[in-house]
């Protein structure tokens, strides 16, 4: 296998799953609440920062991960119930634009308690330890625990969603509101658990972003509106669709880095958005009875 | 694996929209007229350097948040990519303004019309489907233009296209103060045209629309072509404040017009107020005197040193977190904005005066 391939795959894998774990809890939080979040970002850059500040005071990922994870949960549930819930009977648009002003709330908090300088964090394990695979693919092993700890976060929330109490109430929500209610489930709790989920996926893919790279706050933040390409092409609604989308919009880019220019990556991605608009505008996976006139 | 769930929330939420009184346009028409007219005249006669500058700053972004406003209080949606869309009418106009189509009022008609086409080719994909597929469409557009811009100007241009003063053959038009006068010559003309578009049939089309898509189109309203109409109307309109906004800087470079921009603007609008052309002309006035406010606040401070230079250090950052905190707060308790609250106030302070005269408290 040539070099160049073996390179795109395993720089596109990596950067699919990131972009997949901003897709799977946005999409959580499209279907239980009907609001395109634009505080994606946000969220990732309070996951890394959160999580460098653990890593800093000496816990390791065994910890710090688990205890980042816990307080993305609360966070994200949190802002549902103080900010969102209050405007769950406006049109869902509206919701969304304040998703806007939230992100530019928390970015600015982040930024203000934090400062803008590339997070720092200290090294956790050996980045350089290679897997070989097949021919000249290999992967190191930071790839390994991205795409491995990603796997693990689609199958706990596709198996939640589908085989728990709390994932049934949350398939009951996202159908209709209304007659979840009726039925006794407490519509309010369910969405903060969808939020939580949002901000916990989110807070994940900004940690597994800041081992790999150096970023500094504003990236990890402009890293969340890049998903959306990945978000629409696997469909808005689908949560395979976000891993579906997220790889093929990650294999796309470094596909673009390596033979074309790093430049062009971002200009790629929205280039795609648009063509899936004009041709399939509810995506891969998506429901077709998504807002069509 | 989950296909039985795939009903979108935003379908089945059945909670009606809430209800807005039909568009208000500026208030008692003439008397707000006036208003503008005066503060125009006072400012362009006795205003200082600053005055002039900052009137001319708040005059380019009134117009095009008044022509966001078209799309977003009139026809109920949203664009991300209005700083591209300025950023089309600021190329033009820079690039005409060195050539023999320089004379005054041929770049801003140029400028217009390349908006519009951007509006019809970025509208088309975006409008088929309900709002939300247009704000991801523009946040397309905003990227790409922003990424053409970057090679456009190349090498050679880095720090961007030079943009020659205004002028009628000899007659220069770039002093500030004439800057200002055309800025608010082309403000007020825009204001009117609105006006009368939002009076008319046109405007209570919109109006039915926004309050119900459904119903409207069972009366016949076409509303792909009503969207698409006001998505291009309100392009070149933003596209013509690109245009004044080139001339003020002098310099046109693709970084001025980034997302962040699209958003101040989409912050503008809706903390001034949706449903009137007073309350996004007061939101681009009161965001673009914030950073001079938080200014006057850390002198204001001054006495405690900790604060002030901390005020002074993260002066972008605090504008910026305000904007964003204005914006979640009008969202959430004033979906009216600053105009609907001055005017709730206003009636609220009427009626007490009024129960006061009642039993005779005043004479």
């Amino acid at each position: 296998m040539n070099a160049d391939i073996a390179n795109v795959i395993s720089n596109g894998l990596v950067t699919g799953c990131i972009y997949a774990l901003i897709g799977v809890g946005f999409v959580v939080v499209f279907r239980a609440t009907g609001v395109v979040s634009f505080a994606q970002g946000a969220f990732m850059v309070l996951g890394a920062l959160i999580f460098a500040g653990l890593a800093r005071a000496g816990l390791g990922l065994a910890v710090g991960l688990p205890v980042m994870l816990v307080v993305m949960l609360v966070i994200g549930g949190v802002i549902y119930r103080l900010v969102f819930a209050r405007i769950a009977g406006a049109e869902a648009f509206v919701a969304s634009i304040a998703t806007v002003g939230l992100g530019i709330v928390l970015e600015v908090i982040a930024l203000l308690i934090w400062g803008p300088e590339v997070i720092a964090v200290p090294q956790l394990f050996n980045f350089r330890s290679r897997v070989h695979v097949v021919g000249e693919l290999n992967f190191s092993a930071l790839n390994l625990f991205v795409m491995g700890l990603t796997v693990v976060a689609f199958v706990v929330i596709v198996v939640g969603l589908n085989r728990t109490p709390v994932g049934l109430r949350m398939r009951a929500v996202a159908n209709n509101p209304q007659l979840a209610a009726y039925s006794g489930v407490r519509v309010v709790r369910t969405s903060m658990i969808a939020w939580g989920i949002g901000g916990l996926t989110a807070g994940l893919a900004g940690v597994l972003y800041l081992l790999g790279s150096q970023p500094d706050p504003v990236t990890v933040y402009s890293l969340g509106l890049a998903a959306f390409p990945a978000i629409l092409l696997g469909g808005l609604d689908s949560i395979p669709g976000s891993l579906v989308g997220g790889i093929l919009i990650g294999l796309l880019q470094a596909a673009i880095g390596v033979f074309v220019g790093g430049e062009w990556q971002d200009v790629g991605a929205y280039c795609v958005l648009l063509a899936v608009l004009l041709l399939r505008p509810q995506g891969i996976f998506g429901s077709a009875e998504i807002g069509r006139l | 694996m989950t296909g039985e769930m795939t009903m979108p929330p935003s379908q089945v939420q059945t909670a009606p929209a809430r209800t807005r009184p039909s568009p208000r346009t500026l208030p008692g028409g003439a008397a707000g007229g006036a208003v503008f007219v005066l503060v125009v005249v006072v400012t362009a006669l006795a205003g200082g350097q600053y005055a002039v500058y900052t009137g001319t700053l708040i005059g380019i972004y009134a117009l095009v948040t008044v022509s966001q406003e078209w799309i977003i209080g009139r026809a109920g949606l949203v664009s991300l990519g209005s700083a591209a869309i300025m950023a089309v009418g600021a190329y033009v106009t820079a690039r005409l303004s060195t050539t023999s189509w320089s004379v005054f009022p041929i770049p801003l008609v140029v400028a217009m019309i390349f908006g519009a086409v951007v509006g019809l080719l970025i509208g088309v994909p975006g409008l088929r489907f309900r709002g939300l597929y247009l704000m991801l469409t523009t946040l397309a557009l905003q990227f790409i233009v922003a990424f053409a811009g970057q090679k456009y100007q190349g090498v050679e241009n880095q720090s961007g296209f030079v943009v020659n003063p205004p002028h009628w053959g000899s007659l220069d038009l770039g002093s500030p103060r004439a800057l200002f006068i055309i800025t608010c010559v082309v403000l007020g003309l825009v204001l009117l045209a609105l006006r009368g578009i939002y009076g008319g049939a046109a405007g209570r089309i919109w109006n039915a629309m926004r309050q119900d898509e459904a119903a409207a189109s069972v009366l016949g309203v076409n509303l792909v072509r009503w969207k698409l109409t006001a998505f291009i109307g309100s392009s070149a309109l933003t596209a013509l404040g690109g245009s004044l906004y080139a001339y003020q800087a002098g310099l046109v470079s693709y970084g001025t017009f980034s997302l962040d921009l699209s958003l101040t603007l989409l912050v503008m609008v809706f903390i001034g107020g949706l449903g009137t052309l007073v309350g996004p002309i007061l939101g681009a006035a009161v965001i673009v005197l914030l950073p001079n406010g938080i200014e006057r606040l850390s002198g204001a401070f001054a006495g405690i040193p900790q604060v002030a230079d901390w005020l002074s250090l993260h002066e972008a950052t605090v504008a910026n977190g305000i904007y964003g905190l204005l914006l979640l707060l009008v969202l959430l308790f004033e979906r009216d904005g600053i105009y609907g609250l001055v005017r709730r106030l206003g009636s609220a302070a009427a009626g007490q005066w009024h129960r006061r005269v009642r039993r005779g408290a005043v004479q």
